[in-house]
C-alpha cells in the first residue's frame, strides 16, 4: 500500500441555505478544496460523493457545475459516516495505486427538527424508536447508572464545544452558551436537552487526497496514518439481543483497527474530533476510543483536560455542536479540522505543535469511521 | 416461550414529536427491557407516570393500541408497564 497524502480541504460553511441548491453548496466546497490543494479540476481522477437526502446522481450534479471530464463518480450513502466513508474510498483508491488524485465531497440539504431516520424497520418507526437523541439517551442512562456520570458533565461538553466554535470561522454557531442555558433548555429525550443535541444543517465539505509524488508543497505534507470503517457487532447497539454476548462495539472495533494500522495509540494523539451529535456521545465515545478509562471522561472534562489548551483538546473545531450537522458532510469537516491543525493553520484555536490527530464519526443504523492524520 | 415479566435496562421519555412517520402520542417513553432468559428487547412503556420509570424497575408485557389508522382500525403493539406489587 502506498502512502496517501491529504492535499487540501474545503468547506461551504454549515448553516441554512433556502436560496441555494446542493449543487451550489457542493461546488463551493470543492472549489475551496482545489484552491487549498493548488490543484486543477482536470487533475481529479475520481470522485466519491457522500449524500443521504438528495436522491440520485448528487456527485454527478456537483461535478457538472465545475466540468464534465468523464471521470468515474461514485455516490456514497453511509448516513453520518458518509463523508468519512467517501474519504476512505479515496484513500483506498490511491493506496492501492489505482489513482493518484481523488476527491471526496459530502453535501446535504436537510429538514430541521428530529430526523425521521429511515434506516429503521417500518414497525419500529411506527413506534417511535428511530429518534436519534432518544437512542443516545438510552446509552447515557446506562452510563450514568454504571459509572455515575452526570447531566452536568455532558452539559459541560456542549459548553466546551460551543466555546471552541467561536474561534472557528466555518462553525454554523459562533456563540458561547452557559452551563445554565444548556441545563435550562427544553427537554428533548430525557436526560438530553435541546442544547445537548446538535442542530441539523445544510452545507458541504470536501477533501482532495493524492499520492506523495503529486503533492505540490512538501512543507504541507500530511499523510493518512489510518482510515477505517466498521459496522455494529452482535450484543451492541439498541441493547438488543442476548445479554450474554460481549463484543467490542463499532467504535471500540474501529479504534483497535485504526491504532493497529497507524502504529499509534490514543496516548499519542495531539487532538481528537470525537463525534458529538449529542454531547453525551463525546463522553461515551471518548472512553471507547481509549482516550481515558471507562467512567473517567466526565471527571477529566471537569478538570479541563479536554479544553483547548488542556492536555488533550477534543473537538477544537467546536464539534457538531458548533458546526451544525449536514449528515454526509460532517465527517469531512472533522478531517478538515485535523488537517488545519496539523498544518498549523487553525488560527486562534491552534493546538501548539500538533503532529497527530484523529477524527471519529458514527452513523445510523450502526457504523463508525476513524481517520488518523499525521504530519 | 419467554417470560412476560422483566426489568428495565434503560429508558427515555421523548418530549418532542419525532419524524412524520410516528403515529402515537407525545410524550412517550421507550427503552430496553431485560427478561430473565437473558434477552433484551426494545419496547414502549405504558401504564404509569413516566417520571416513575427507573432502571431495574419490574415491568410486564401488555398488548395495547398504538394508533388508529386511516381505515379506522386499531393498530396494536407490545408495551411494558410497571408490575403492581
Amino acid at each position: 500500500m502506498r502512502e496517501v497524502v491529504v492535499a487540501g480541504v474545503g468547506i461551504c460553511r454549515f448553516g441554512r441555505y433556502p436560496d441555494r441548491d446542493y449543487q451550489d453548496l457542493g461546488r463551493e466546497a470543492v472549489m475551496n478544496a482545489l484552491k487549498d490543494a493548488d490543484f486543477q479540476w482536470k487533475g481529479i481522477q475520481a470522485v466519491f460523493c457522500a449524500n443521504a437526502y438528495s436522491g440520485m446522481g448528487v456527485g454527478h450534479n456537483i461535478a457538472a457545475q465545475i466540468g464534465k471530464t468523464g471521470i468515474p463518480i461514485v455516490n456514497v450513502e453511509n448516513a453520518c459516516s458518509g463523508g468519512a466513508s467517501a474519504f476512505r474510498l479515496c484513500y483506498q483508491s490511491i493506496a492501492t495505486g489505482l489513482y493518484d488524485v481523488c476527491l471526496a465531497v459530502g453535501v446535504e440539504k436537510i429538514p430541521g427538527g428530529l430526523l425521521d431516520d429511515t434506516s429503521w424497520p417500518e414497525y419500529e418507526r411506527d413506534m417511535g424508536f428511530n429518534v436519534q437523541p432518544a437512542n443516545y439517551a438510552l446509552d447515557i442512562q446506562r452510563h450514568m447508572q454504571e459509572y455515575g456520570s452526570t447531566v452536568k458533565q455532558f452539559a459541560m461538553v456542549t459548553v466546551k464545544n460551543r466555546k471552541n466554535g467561536v474561534l472557528n470561522p466555518y462553525a454554523g454557531f459562533q456563540k458561547e452558551v452557559t452551563l445554565e442555558e444548556v441545563l435550562d433548555s427544553r427537554m428533548i429525550a430525557t436526560p438530553l436537552r435541546l442544547l445537548m443535541c446538535c442542530a441539523n444543517g445544510d452545507g458541504a465539505a470536501a477533501a482532495i487526497l493524492c499520492s506523495a509524488k503529486m503533492l505540490k508543497s512538501k512543507a504541507r505534507n500530511v499523510t493518512v496514518a489510518a482510515s477505517v470503517l466498521t459496522s455494529e457487532t452482535y450484543g451492541n447497539m439498541k441493547g438488543a439481543g442476548s445479554i450474554n454476548i460481549h463484543n467490542p462495539d463499532r467504535t471500540e472495533l474501529a479504534a483497535k483497527q485504526a491504532y493497529e494500522a497507524s502504529g499509534y495509540g490514543p496516548e499519542d494523539m495531539d487532538l481528537v474530533e470525537v463525534y458529538d451529535t449529542m454531547s453525551s456521545a463525546e463522553l461515551t465515545s471518548g472512553e471507547k476510543l481509549g482516550l481515558c478509562k471507562k467512567g473517567e471522561y466526565g471527571h477529566l472534562l471537569e478538570q479541563g483536560t479536554f479544553d483547548l489548551g488542556g492536555k488533550l483538546p477534543i473537538n477544537t473545531s467546536g464539534g457538531l455542536m458548533s458546526r451544525r450537522h449536514p449528515l454526509s458532510a460532517s465527517g469531512l469537516a472533522q478531517i478538515a479540522e485535523i488537517l488545519w491543525q496539523l498544518r498549523g493553520e487553525a488560527g486562534p484555536r491552534q493546538v501548539a505543535g500538533a503532529r497527530l490527530g484523529m477524527a471519529h464519526c458514527l452513523g445510523t443504523p450502526g457504523n463508525c469511521a476513524i481517520t488518523i492524520l499525521k504530519k | 416461550m419467554l417470560t412476560r415479566k422483566g426489568k428495565i435496562y434503560s429508558f427515555t421519555i421523548v418530549m418532542q414529536p419525532p419524524g412524520s412517520h410516528y403515529k402515537g402520542p407525545v410524550p412517550y417513553a421507550f427503552g430496553w427491557v431485560e427478561l430473565p432468559e437473558g434477552v433484551r428487547i426494545e419496547t414502549l412503556y405504558t401504564g404509569c407516570d413516566f417520571q416513575e420509570l427507573h432502571i431495574g424497575m419490574k415491568v410486564e408485557l401488555v398488548i395495547e393500541k398504538l394508533y388508529t389508522n386511516d381505515e379506522g382500525n386499531e393498530i396494536v403493539c407490545h408495551k411494558f408497564r410497571p408490575v403492581k406489587e
